[in-house]
């Protein structure tokens, strides 16, 4: 395991922790969820990152790209999201 | 493989399309600082999938030593941009405790100058009324004369009586006023106008009081409420208040104006009182910021008529009744959203 991905790992852990310490105020970020859901799918294939390097690499290692994949497309709803936010 | 350099791509294509699309956000959706951290993680994502992609794709490992160093800045991209929000959040959620903080001395101050200054002010003309009553039967003979000035003072008092009634009045008015939503409706302007020419007339009868209506109008109808009632009645004991003339005229005028692409009903009460001078101008409808000036000494009638003008969307102001010489009298001039 390369040490860039644990601590990616540590980092995120700690994101979702300052999140739930800061709900309050992070919910009224525009459409927070979908930016939240985003942050999941991100910690999911960093968690399969992790994964590929003793178990079942190429199931892993596809799981990894697939949850980017949705981790991208979370982010670029959540982008379209704050625009039209804007344009309404 | 194929499919994972297919995923690689969309991803990649993806986040291309949300930084473009970042940098058309306005500044009042998204601080500079929060769109530049968003843009620096997006753009590393896409250095680090690129460098995925291209490793993937059996094109070059290249940028791989690079990806390795740069893939930490994803989460704490993240990181750094909700840690940013919170502190603009809570820097903008203290500025308006500041004001509204701010807001309510303010409110106190006003509240407390009315109690201070006008309540005193009428309790000490009625002392006073009552003290010059027992000097009067002490030294007075003729009975006559005697009942005539007590009746005087008697009436100064019941006026002062109103006033306080008023104020009293008015001050719960204001403070619900900026304590409910204001509900509006269609209303007949000319009912209001009757009626409250009808009873202030009824109220100083000792008071020769000319009130003239002009109008083309028959009917016409506005967007407000009830509170109407107060707004004339407050400028009319205004200018009857504020009159030394044995008799008091009153014009009033009622037409349709076009503005700001609307139709407005313009209701203007001329009178002939002592006027305003041009430094009170701005302020006679905001008492409060007379707290803290020298120019204490007016009602807060004004502020009450300006707040509920305010809240039908309407407007209030005062100039001269005769251009350049305020001691002629006033005119104020009051527009109201016309009611289809």
């Amino acid at each position: 395991m390369e040490n860039s991905e644990l601590i990616s790992f540590i980092i995120l852990s700690g994101v979702f922790i300052f999140i739930f310490m800061n709900y309050g105020i992070l919910k009224t970020i525009i459409s927070f969820k979908t930016l939240l859901l985003s942050l999941v799918f991100l910690y999911t294939a960093l968690i399969f990152t992790i994964l590929e390097d003793y178990y079942y690499p190429d199931i892993f290692n596809l799981l990894e790209h697939f949850f980017n994949t949705l981790f991208s497309i979370g982010i670029l709803i959540w982008i379209i999201k704050i625009r039209k936010g804007e344009e309404s | 493989m194929i499919f994972i350099c297919i995923l690689s791509l969309l991803a990649l294509i993806f986040i291309f399309i949300a930084i473009i699309l970042l940098l058309r956000i306005n500044k009042e959706t998204l601080s500079p600082i929060l769109k530049y951290c968003l843009l620096i993680t997006f753009s590393i994502i896409n250095f680090v999938w690129l460098s995925n992609f291209l490793e993937w794709c059996d094109i070059t490992d290249a940028l791989d030593p690079i990806e390795d160093d740069i893939e930490i800045l994803i989460p704490l991209g993240f990181f750094i941009f909700l840690v940013i929000y919170v502190r603009e959040h809570s820097q903008n959620l203290i500025k308006e405790k500041k004001d509204e903080y701010k807001d309510a001395y303010k409110k106190v101050e006003f509240y407390k100058d009315i109690f201070t200054h006008d309540i005193n002010n009428i309790l000490q003309n009625i002392k006073s009324a009552t003290e010059l009553m027992r000097i009067y039967k002490e030294q007075k003979e003729n009975k006559d004369d005697l009942i005539k000035d007590i009746e005087e003072l008697m009436e100064i008092i019941e006026e002062q009586i109103n006033r306080g009634a008023r104020l009293v009045s008015n001050i719960r008015k204001l403070s619900e006023l900026e304590r409910e939503p204001f509900n509006i409706i269609k209303i007949e302007i000319f009912d209001y106008l009757n009626s409250s020419i009808d009873n202030l007339i009824k109220s100083f009868p000792t008071k020769s009081i000319n009130i003239n209506l002009n109008s083309n109008l028959k009917s016409v109808k506005v967007y407000a409420n009830e509170l109407l009632y107060d707004v004339f009645e407050n400028l009319l004991i205004n200018s009857i208040k504020h009159n030394v003339n044995e008799i008091i005229d009153i014009e009033i005028f009622v037409s349709i104006v076009f503005k700001d692409g609307k139709d407005y009903v313009k209701v203007e009460f001329n009178d002939n009182g002592i006027g305003i001078r041009d430094d009170l101008k701005k302020y006679i409808f905001n008492r409060s910021e007379l707290v803290t000036s020298s120019k204490k000494g007016l009602g807060i009638g004004l502020s009450l008529v300006k707040k509920i003008i305010e809240g039908y969307r309407g407007e209030i102001w005062v100039e001269n009744r005769i251009k350049d010489d305020y001691t002629k009298g006033s005119k104020f001039i009051i527009l109201l959203p016309k009611a289809e």
